[in-house]
């Protein structure tokens, strides 16, 4: 079992786990994944946006992979207590799965209790039960949490005691001005704990939105001005990306009610379909004018 | 004897149900009967009568028997299960912890509800209903007998006794307020004298319900045990009980919904009043659900026992919520707002959408259906009865307390379907819902776009419409034929003269969902997400805005809106900073006003109303989770958040005139912002 941890606001350990579900659903693997909070307290989402640019990275064929993600969503106490038991079902059903991730573990057991009968010393229980099921059936289990605030420079994980006996591996993950950096706290070699590895680029790991689509779309149209519109080299290109603007901000209602997920799509079908009623408004244009004449 | 009244309340009193009736005649009647709550458990491992056998002795259980119940929403096959019946309620929680914990046990029903619920859905009760009950000379009931209920909008004859009391060390008042919580009548004077009198009134009046501030409640109570006068209740811990089965209601309770509206509201709930009036829509409908269920026989599962189990392929095709066409950000003239009346609810009720119906063939009435159904014909019924009366009339207003009550909870049904703390949770229904919605409304704009109207904006099951020289009866035979193609009742809301959807605040250049102003034909101004809808804007600021909306729309022109109204609006906002900076503006209609969502220490972030509440309990003045927190800004630009803000009730402070003219220009700022057609 592996438990990775980061400050929340960097949202580092979460963007692990994305990792390994892309990596998880390759060559026909299947994926379960528990996603532990609760919008009154502190929401926890999963970044779809993200893992599907993950998997597009990798030039997956979408078809049908997203399938095999299977969601469990623990809003209090008592569904993460239970989830350990579906998520038992899920395996033995699915046959292939090569991950089981937990997103914020502990999340759901810091502060007060949101339904009662349920205590803390049940989150080890259940972290228990998904471990044995792991060794039992050769499946990974990797969960993120938070930071506990306490300790320096390597804080504790927000984790009870016991969820951190039970983990094999422990890492630390923590943004650094040159991307982020690792810090190994457990291992089972033990020559290994300690060792703290730099990899450039925030981006490697990928930011963490947690955004509805329609924000996914607003972000990826800011995107494209700021980063594409104003370096392209031609001002007439320049002002035609700025009549696609209308378009994409009269229908991001049609957008998100298609089927269609990347956001990069759905933006380039909009232009497509603008730059066709140009045309035909032209066309009708000129057939008007061909028969005036 | 045999009473003829309303149902008041019901109360437990160890292993006995204690009703009380209202009978015009009778006065405040109190009855009881025996009461042995029961609860049932699943085995899991083992045979019933295993189980049976390893609890039967407990001393807290009474009876038990192996029995088959419907144990699921979703499927209509029985289980065989326990039913455990306790010696009353004060030991029913023990057994049915104790109950749960044993390892032969998978799952318990029935086992955290109300006794309330359980013994009104038991007899088939309905709080504030009427009933004919006989009993014997000691008030214990032979026989109960529930009438239909009427869709009359007179609420029951019930005497509500409204008051708000203070008192210093040496002089005291209690002031009596009518139903629009207007003073009527005050005693005042030495702080004993105002309590016995107030008390003797009190047996006097003799009210059903006490509609009072806790504190109020609490300093009575308090008083009354002091001068050792007749008291009509007493303190319990932090809760105040009332004796005789009075009911006490909160005056906010009383002032959101009206009298009228609380009953039905606890008709709708099927809980009684006492219980039920500061419920959030969530609770109001879990309690009605479970009152269903077990009339339907089918056991009551824990609360947020549902968990969503699916695929992220089957979450994103599938979860989208409603559909939102985005607005089309600017000026327009004679635009209508075609809305579907009571959209999810009719869904609900015509599709027959459910939790067991959802992907199921079948004519069988869904559990969801038959609820909603029974509010949605009250509301409307309710609401058409409005539109006969004269407004402000006595019937006028019960029949909007009434459909405002039941409005609460059917705009929530459909969301609470596939909520986590919903026990009987699906949100595939929640997604099909939503589903069919977003279809609704597509077909609605083919058939607009078919006749020619443009859709300007539209937001889930509302059109914003225009074409040019469209007539009030255009838009009314559009909505007719909407209605007739999806079988959705739909009507014109308004036709406004003048309509501005507005950008979104962060400058994104893209329309923002929810946020215009416009003049109706009428002459009505209506706005949605400005600041002078928002509770935590100060008054004067959002007077202003009013004022700038007004001299722009009351332009006869899109070039006088322009040129003259834009002048006009300018004036306002100048007149009204300099108001602010010569101090002519009286700090009540500077202040901010925001309810806590959640006790202080548990902000993480800590903005103006949290700092302004900190500092409130550092001079001991309670607030908490719930409370409205009034403030000034008084430096808005302090490096010390406690000097940046200052609590209304710490005494007089003097304001930030730089601050309040900045949120006098933003807020014009927001006005004009819809009007700069050119921003691409």
């Amino acid at each position: 079992m592996y438990l990775f941890y980061s400050t929340e606001k960097s949202r580092l350990a979460d963007a692990v786990l994305h990792h390994v579900i892309a990596n998880a659903v390759r060559d026909d693997g299947e994926a379960v994944h528990l996603v532990c909070g609760n919008y009154r307290r502190s929401r926890t989402l999963l970044d779809t946006a993200l893992l599907l640019d993950l998997l597009d990275a990798e030039g997956r064929n979408m078809d049908g992979i997203l399938d095999r993600i299977h969601i469990i969503g623990s809003f209090s106490e008592r569904h993460q207590v239970r989830a350990a038991e579906l998520t038992e079902e899920l395996v033995g059903r699915l046959g292939g799965v090569s991950a089981i991730t937990v997103q914020q573990i502990a999340k759901m057991f810091a502060g007060k209790p949101l339904v009662p009968g349920v205590q803390r010393g049940d989150l080890g229980g259940m972290a228990s039960r998904l471990k044995r099921l792991g060794l039992e059936r050769g499946i990974p289990v990797i969960a993120s949490c938070r930071d506990g605030g306490r300790g320096a420079p390597v804080p504790e994980p927000e984790a009870c005691g016991y969820l951190m006996h039970l983990a094999n591996v422990i890492v630390y993950l923590r943004p650094t001005p040159s991307g982020a950096a690792a810090h190994l706290v457990k291992h089972f070699d033990r020559a290994r704990v300690g060792r703290r590895v730099e990899f450039g680029g925030y981006g490697g790991l990928g930011r963490i939105t947690s955004e509805s689509m329609r924000t996914l779309l607003q972000e990826q149209m800011v995107r494209l001005r700021e980063k594409f519109r104003n370096t392209l080299k031609d001002d007439g290109r320049r002002s035609a990306f700025d009549a696609l603007w209308p378009a994409w901000a009269d229908e991001q209602g049609a957008m998100i009610n298609s089927d269609i997920v990347s956001a990069l799509d759905l933006l380039l079908l909009t232009a497509v379909i603008d730059n066709r009623r140009e045309i035909e408004k032209l066309k009708h244009g000129g057939e008007r004018r061909m028969d005036e004449d | 004897m045999r009473i003829d009244g309303w149902l008041l309340d019901v109360g437990f009193e160890d292993n006995q149900a204690v009703l009380w009736v209202r009978d015009p005649e009778l006065g405040r009647i109190r009855l009881n009967e025996p009461y042995y709550p029961e609860l049932y458990a699943e085995p899991k491992g083992a045979a019933a009568e295993e189980l049976k056998a390893s609890i039967e002795e407990h001393p807290g259980i009474r009876s038990v028997a192996v029995v088959k119940r419907v144990s699921t929403i979703r499927r209509n096959a029985e289980s065989t299960v326990l039913r455990i019946g306790t010696r009353g309620v004060d030991t029913f929680r023990d057994v049915a912890r104790l109950v749960e914990r044993l390892p032969l046990v998978a799952r318990v029903y029935d086992a955290d509800l109300s006794h309330e619920l359980k013994y009104l859905s038991g007899r088939g009760l309905t709080p504030f209903g009427a009933i004919t009950v006989e009993s014997d000379g000691e008030g214990v009931i032979r026989s109960i007998h529930a009438a239909e209920l009427g869709l009359d909008a007179h609420p029951p004859p019930i005497h509500v006794l409204s008051f708000e009391a203070d008192t210093s060390r040496d002089h005291g008042s209690v002031t009596v307020l009518d139903r629009l919580m207007k003073p009527t009548y005050a005693f005042e004077g030495e702080t004993e004298g105002v309590i016995r009198d107030f008390l003797d009134y009190f047996v006097d009046e003799d009210p059903d319900v006490v509609c009072a501030g806790n504190a109020s409640l609490r300093l009575i109570m308090r008083l009354g045990h002091v001068y050792e006068s007749s008291r009509f209740g007493r303190l319990a811990g932090s809760e105040v009980e009332l004796f005789g089965g009075r009911i006490h209601i909160e005056p906010h309770a009383w002032e959101r919904l009206g009298f009228a509206g609380l009953v039905e509201r606890s008709m709708f709930t099927r809980v009684p009043l006492r219980l039920c009036a500061d419920w959030a829509a969530g609770k109001c409908i879990d309690a009605r659900q479970c009152y269903e269920a077990r009339r339907r026989g089918i056991l009551v599962p824990r609360a947020a026992d549902y968990q969503p189990v699916m695929s992220l392929g089957k979450l994103l095709e599938q979860d989208k919520g409603g559909l939102i066409l985005a607005p089309t950000v600017g000026l327009h003239e004679n635009v209508a707002l075609l809305d579907f009346e009571s959209m999810f609810p009719n869904i609900i009720v015509k599709r027959n959408v459910s939790y067991e119906t959802t992907g199921v063939a079948g004519e069988m009435e869904g559990f969801i259906a038959g609820f909603t159904w029974d509010a949605l014909t009250r509301r409307l019924h309710f609401k058409h009865r409005r539109r006969e009366l004269v407004k402000g009339s006595e019937e006028w207003m019960w029949c909007e307390e009434r459909q405002t009550a039941l409005k609460e909870n059917l705009v929530v049904i459909y969301g609470y379907s596939g909520c986590f703390a919903n026990r009987f949770g699906s949100m595939d229904t929640y997604m099909e819902i939503n589903r069919q919605a977003r279809q609704f409304l597509t077909a609605a704009m083919t058939v607009a776009n078919e006749r020619r109207f443009s859709v300007l904006y539209g937001n889930s099951d509302s059109l914003f419409l225009t074409r040019l020289g469209a007539t009030g009866e255009d838009y009314e035979a559009l909505a007719a034929e909407i209605a007739l193609v999806t079988g959705l009742p739909m009507a014109v809301e308004h036709v406004f003269r003048y309509l501005v959807l507005l950008p979104q605040k962060a400058g994104a250049k893209v329309g923002a969902v929810n946020r215009y102003y416009g003049i109706t034909a009428a002459g009505e101004l209506e706005c949605r997400g400005i600041e002078l809808r928002r509770r935590d804007t100060p008054p004067f600021v959002g007077r202003v805005q009013r004022q700038v909306i007004e001299a722009l729309l009351t332009c006869v022109s899109r070039k006088e809106m322009l040129t003259v109204g834009k002048e006009r609006a300018r004036e306002i906002v100048d007149d009204a900073c300099r108001q602010i900076g010569e101090g002519d503006v009286p700090a009540e209609e500077l202040k901010i006003s925001k309810v806590l969502s959640r006790d202080v220490g548990e902000y993480v972030s800590h903005g103006g109303h949290v700092t302004a509440a900190n500092a409130l309990s550092m001079n001991r003045l309670r607030v908490g989770s719930g409370d409205l927190v009034d403030y000034l800004y008084v430096d808005a630009g302090n490096a010390n958040p406690f000097r940046r803000v200052a609590p209304m009730r710490l005494g007089e402070a003097k304001p930030d005139v730089a601050k309040y003219q900045s949120l006098v220009r933003r807020a014009a700022e927001a006005v004009l912002s819809g009007l700069k057609w050119e921003w691409v």
